[in-house]
């Protein structure tokens, strides 16, 4: 676990120095330790820009992975992910309705600044998992859930594209750049409300590590060993939103890493322990959000890869390996 | 540990399930009850309703009518972690996760003893250990759930169970998807739990040799009811005789087990003149099998075991003619050609 806290600041250096305008490693160790030796100007580069965009790579992966580990042990299904309940085609839902529903109403709208689709796709994952929520208190099988998740992504997506079609060409540009996932959208101001959020999903999270470490054993085991089954998914459904709602309204959608990184996590610590893999799974999606925004910076001259294309091309070969390895939870 | 104590209690109650809120009875159970540290077979033939009964016990599925009474108490007057103190169950469900140790496992065990948020400290470990030495699996304990036999798997999950430290253990059909010897191996350590620790054991099997031989008490799911007693007392009053009367089986009380109803051809009587009591039953077992009859008044057809000088011998007298034969391969081979001249 040491070790991997170690890497993570390693590659966090590394990610501080890259980026549109390259830093010095002096500069990077003056802003931590001297602060007036650095330049006004590199001073403000690094505070405004790369801080907020590392410490959002860092957030955003360790919520997005512990979200992902949250879903796997609810629907005991390798291959679940924070995006199951359809948290991000809500949150998709909110912002298509904002950038792009305007064109359905009789007058013009003008509020399209980023708080305003952080608290669309915030709103719209929230209305998804209030249905996800009532569903489950109804039905008793985690299955069923799951597929009332999907259904109800898909029924969204269908209406999205509705929007997509007939919406204004410049906002369908904004739409698909949402889409697209970014890291560098979030500033000094808006981390004040991510980081408190996800914290707090955290830790619910790791109160509850051992209510989960009762689901892998499947519902009627945990239900003989005196699990709260209700309050327990609304918690865990709660905590979810909370860790990959506030990233999905922050950074748009960032596939993959919550579906894999709960694994690695398993690999690498060779347990199922929820203790264990909680902060593992933090520190790890930390780990690999960072490496993908390293990635997504190299080709340089200002040109940045979007960052939901490189955690795909990264997630996509792992992914098939388990699944064709057939490795579960 | 005191005996003779009620700790468990099934009275006026049906288990079955709703479907379009309708009732299925698959069992009316008059009244049935556990005491402290008795073994009880929970036998029916499969679908008659073993699982459902466990499953309204423990809590996971509900009782269409009544209840059952828990240390003389209804499960809803506990707390739920309360009721998790006193019985657990090991169910049918094969659990393989790839990364999980059976260390792991065993630990979930503990969780109603513990808050949400505790972390695992020497008593939970020293815990694992000691309930992996009484499934005798000693030294497991960091070893992969998925990388053990289906045995020693079986046996986690009863150190499991013995991990959340229950008075009562329900186990469905614990046993039927082991070979012979982990069978037994997995029936002995639930008898000892039993009388060594106290523990009250209800399994279901369909089993029924196993049951005879294991448990103090049978819960006999016959006709959607349950019929409650000593499985001596039990095959003393024949009621086997009359529970699989359709499908043409009989209760052999010889063996102590079933055996299909059979129409013999011939009466041959049997004596043993060696000292070793276990050929008879053998010899039986053969001739059983070939359509043959015991009877210990035929006089024209009789099959002696002898043992001379160390060797066997077995001399049919048929007729007044002997045969003599030194295994029961030549003995079977010998009898059909005999009557098979006969006849023709």
């Amino acid at each position: 676990m040491a070790a991997s806290i170690i890497i993570l600041m390693l590659f966090s250096f590394v990610d501080l120095i890259l980026g549109t305008v390259t830093s010095y490693p002096s500069e990077i160790i003056s802003y931590f330790i001297n602060i007036e030796n650095l330049q006004p100007e590199n001073l403000t580069i690094i505070h405004e820009f790369k801080i907020p965009k590392l410490l959002t790579a860092i957030f955003a992966g360790a919520a997005l992975s512990v979200a992902g580990l949250l879903m796997q042990t609810v629907f005991r299904n390798p291959l679940a992910g924070p995006y199951v309940l359809g948290i991000s085609s809500g949150a998709g839902l909110g912002v298509a309705l904002l950038l792009l529903g305007s064109t359905l109403l009789p007058f013009t709208t003008n509020i399209t600044n980023s708080w305003s689709i952080v608290a669309a796709a915030w709103g719209g994952s929230a209305l998804v998992l209030l249905i996800i929520f009532l569903a489950s208190i109804k039905v008793k099988d985690v299955v069923t859930i799951l597929i009332i998740g999907v259904l109800v992504g898909s029924a969204i997506s269908a209406f999205i594209s509705l929007l997509q079609y007939v919406g204004d060409a410049n906002k369908l540009k904004s739409f698909v750049i949402w889409t697209m996932g970014s890291l560098s959208d979030v500033t000094n101001e808006t981390l004040k409300i991510l980081i408190p959020v996800v914290l707090l999903g955290l830790i619910i999270s790791f109160l509850m590590v051992r209510v989960l470490d009762t689901l892998l054993l499947g519902n009627d085991y945990a239900k003989s060993l005196g699990v709260n089954l209700v309050v327990t998914r609304i918690l865990l459904f709660l905590s979810t939103s909370l860790l990959a709602g506030t990233i999905t309204a922050f950074c748009g959608p960032i596939g993959f890493v919550g579906i894999i990184v709960p694994h690695f996590a398993r690999m690498l610590f060779k347990t199922s322990s929820h203790a264990i893999l909680i902060p593992a799974s933090a520190i790890l999606g930390a780990i690999m959000i960072v490496i993908s925004d390293i990635i997504s910076i190299l080709p340089g001259g200002g040109a940045v890869l979007p960052i939901n294309s490189v955690t795909a091309v990264l997630g996509i070969p792992i992914l098939l390996k388990i699944i064709i390895q057939k490795k579960g939870i | 540990m005191k005996k003779n104590t009620n700790i468990l209690e099934i009275i006026n109650a049906e288990v079955g399930y709703l479907s379009k809120k309708k009732k299925n009875i698959l069992v009316n159970i008059d009244n049935v009850k556990a005491l402290n540290g008795e073994v009880i077979s929970l036998i029916g033939v499969n679908g008659a309703g073993k699982s459902s009964i466990l499953k309204s016990i423990i809590g996971v599925n509900k009782f269409l009518k009544g209840n059952v009474l828990i240390k003389n108490k209804f499960p809803k007057e506990y707390s739920k972690k309360n009721l998790a103190k006193i019985i657990s169950i090991v169910s049918t469900e094969s659990i393989t996760l790839p990364n999980m140790t059976v260390e792991n496992l065993i630990i979930i065990g503990r969780y109603p003893h513990k808050k949400a948020f505790e972390q695992t400290n020497k008593k939970d470990i020293e815990i694992v250990n000691n309930v992996l030495k009484l499934v005798g699996l000693k030294g497991f304990a960091q070893l992969k759930i998925n990388e053990i036999s289906d045995g020693e798997r079986q046996r986690v999950m009863i150190a499991r169970a013995l991990a959340q430290d229950t008075d009562i253990i329900l186990l469905d059909e614990p046993a039927s998807f082991l070979d012979i010897e982990n069978k037994y191996l997995t029936y002995g350590i639930l008898r000892k739990l039993a009388t060594e620790k106290g523990k009250t054991i209800i399994f279901s099997t369909h089993d029924l040799s196993i049951a005879i031989k294991f448990s103090d008490k049978l819960w006999l799911i016959n006709n959607k009811l349950i019929i409650e007693g000593t499985p001596e007392d039990i095959i003393y009053n024949k009621v086997f005789d009359n529970i699989f009367d359709k499908q043409n089986l009989v209760f052999d009380n010889s063996v102590l087990d079933f055996k299909l109803k059979q129409t013999f051809t011939r009466k041959v009587n049997i004596i043993n003149k060696t000292n070793k009591r276990n050929l008879f039953p053998l010899t039986l077992n053969a001739l059983n099998r070939n359509g043959f009859e015991y009877s210990n008044t035929e006089k024209e057809f009789i099959i002696e075991l002898e043992e001379i000088k160390e060797e066997f011998i077995i001399k049919v007298i048929y007729k007044s003619i002997i045969y003599e034969y030194n295994n029961f391969n030549k003995l079977i081979s010998g009898l059909n050609r005999l009557f098979t001249t006969q006849t023709t």
